[in-house]
């Protein structure tokens, strides 16, 4: 489980300030890195996770945030270089989208990028790390233009600022999927009274109260037409079997018990469904505390199942 | 509002969210008005189904993947009620897993399978008790069961600030047809499990939100929806984790009847990230 404090993702942010061209290669890229000098406390560049959904089996959508968490505004930010590792498609993934233009970052905002790629095969898979390359400006540090020398484009350049993202894609800690340990015991809530003297618990007749006042929960049908057909106790895996594998919840032997209702029962779905009228439905109480555990719709009297 | 980590930004844009309620319930004048409000929600008449019609909805909604093996979200615990004899049937906030095109979903009658989890309150006397609402799951199963819709009580909720939560996952480490269905919220103990059986359905449909069934008596404060994640592959092979990309999802995606009222209160530029928001019944956001 996350934890308050915890970071969502693990980000490696290394700005550094560099003379610039339009699109560098790798080589050159590692002799920028290599010749960096530090960069302006003032813009920090982050991208604190991304994502990949698999459009088709060769087609990728990889998309990430820009952070700027700095105080000053960063401009002219530009993405060039992005590549999955380990990568099972080449040491660089090409994307028609790239170099990407981001613009202007203002002081702790984001814009998303998101790139769409080919790929000879779908993703394996497994955690990836996305390392991505790019550049930006302070808007604070960035050197008045007088207009006088016509070399604008070269103090652009000088005041560009590289930032290196190494973002991993490890699930947040907040997927978690399989929770460890046993899970509670259903509760269900109180419905019947329990015979404090023993067996049975409870009643037909206590069942039949019940039902003249209480109506099965997210059933749209009427409460005055509801009929109690029968109880039987049965342990909880008698009534699995009877309804074609449902569950109660309990262990296999716990004794509960099992109501047949006549009436009109209707229940529905998400939106886009139809809401559906039944003549039959079940209700399943806890023989222990009276609690109403569990309801549910039961096919025609005579029909299959 | 939140007890688990949210993105800075998300947790930047909840904080003043919670800043500005918070210096309005110090204004007496504005808590008077927000009072009022309240008590104008419970008596606000609305037309969301008297069994024969249909429900309204507050949802948002994915469909763009083949299929879902799963879907997680966060939902925030909040003050729900169907008042007892008001004419309210029941109202919830919950996730819904189905299955709109496999033919024996399409013919159960429903139109669809699916496996549901949530927090629901009814307007039956004993939802009146301790917290008024509980956690629940529910599965409408293919043509040919015995049973084609099922719904578990597992208890009450956990208290107002609270968030839980619900993840359903397809399992497919044993038998076919085999969904979990849970919800936890460690900080409290709270960790109750389903399973969906004979359930051969192939989830195309995501769907989060408020259902309300009834004409009267319900009232729901603004309920947050966070974390939003589908799954990739099913429980039994190596796990996947492809977050939904809600960034995808255009204005068509979302529903609100009015009531209940829907909207993302933060736009999902992230995946995973986005706070939908639900509320009901008689003012909007």
């Amino acid at each position: 489980m996350r934890r308050e404090g915890d970071s969502e993702m693990s980000v490696t942010n290394n700005p550094v300030a560099i003379g610039y061209g339009r699109i560098l290669t790798p080589a050159a890229w590692m002799l920028a890195l290599m010749t960096a000098m530090p960069a302006s406390a003032n813009v920090r560049i982050a991208a604190p996770k991304f994502d990949i959904a698999v459009l088709s089996g060769k087609s990728l959508a990889v998309g990430f945030p820009i952070q700027n968490l700095g105080d000053s505004v960063a401009v002219n930010v530009k993405v060039d270089f992005v590549r999955l590792v380990p990568s099972r498609f080449g040491a660089r993934l090409s994307s028609p989208e790239l170099p990407i233009d981001v613009g202007t970052v203002p002081s702790f905002g984001q814009s998303v990028i998101q790139l769409h790629f080919s790929v000879p095969g779908p993703m394996p898979p497994g955690n990836f790390r996305l390392v991505v390359l790019g550049t930006y400006q302070d808007a604070n540090n960035r050197r008045d233009h007088d207009g006088r020398d016509g070399d604008r484009d070269s103090r652009d350049r000088d005041d560009r600022k590289l930032f290196e993202l190494e973002v991993s894609r490890t699930p947040p800690e907040g997927v978690s999927l399989l929770p460890p340990g046993i899970p509670n015991r259903p509760q269900g809530y109180p419905a019947l009274p329990v015979n404090p003297q023993g067996a049975p618990p409870f009643t037909e007749r206590d069942v039949i109260n019940y039902f003249t006042t209480h109506n099965l929960p997210k059933n749209s049908g009427s409460l005055s037409q509801i009929s109690v057909g029968s109880l039987q106790f049965l342990t909880s895996k008698d009534v699995s079997t009877l309804l074609g594998g449902v569950t109660t919840g309990l262990t296999d032997d716990e004794v509960v018990g099992f109501v047949t209702l006549f009436g009109n029962f209707i229940f529905t779905g998400p939106d886009d469904t139809t809401p559906v009228q039944f003549a039959r439905a079940y209700a399943v109480f806890d023989s222990i505390t009276g609690n109403l555990l569990m309801v549910g719709t039961l096919p025609q009297e005579g029909a299959p199942s | 509002m939140y007890t688990k980590l949210l993105s800075p930004v998300l947790t930047s844009l909840l904080s003043h969210k919670q800043a500005l309620l918070t210096s309005l319930n110090k204004i007496p004048a504005a808590s008077l008005i927000l009072g009022l409000l309240t008590i104008g929600q419970a008596a606000h008449a609305f037309n969301c189904g008297n069994g024969s019609s249909g429900h309204c909805y507050g949802r948002a909604r994915w469909i763009e993947q083949p299929q879902y093996f799963g879907t997680q979200v966060d939902i925030s615990e909040v003050t729900m009620v169907c008042a007892n004899g008001s004419g309210c049937f029941f109202i919830d906030n919950e996730t819904w897993l189905a299955d709109f095109s496999s033919p024996g979903c399409v013919n159960n009658g429903f139109g669809a399978c699916w496996v549901e989890t949530g927090i629901l309150a009814t307007s039956d006397k004993a939802s009146n008790v301790s917290s008024g609402r509980f956690f629940f799951w529910a599965d409408a199963r293919p043509a040919g069961v015995p049973s084609t819709f099922n719904l578990h009580i597992f208890g009450y909720t956990d208290p107002n600030g609270d968030t839980d939560t619900f993840v359903i996952l397809q399992d497919n480490t044993g038998s076919a047809g085999v969904f979990q269905a849970f919800i936890n919220n460690y900080a409290r103990g709270t960790y109750y499990k389903g399973f969906s059986t004979n359930n051969l359905m192939s989830a195309n449909r995501i769907t989060i939100g408020q259902e309300l069934a009834g004409t009267n008596g319900a009232n729901a404060d603004i309920c947050d929806f966070t974390n939003n994640f589908w799954v990739r592959t099913p429980l039994g092979v190596p796990m996947g984790y492809d977050i939904r990309f809600e960034r995808d999802i255009g204005s068509v995606a979302v529903r609100h009847d009015d009531p209940p009222f829907a909207e993302w209160g933060i736009p999902p530029l992230l995946p995973g990230n986005g706070d939908f928001e639900t509320q009901c019944c008689s003012t909007g956001f």
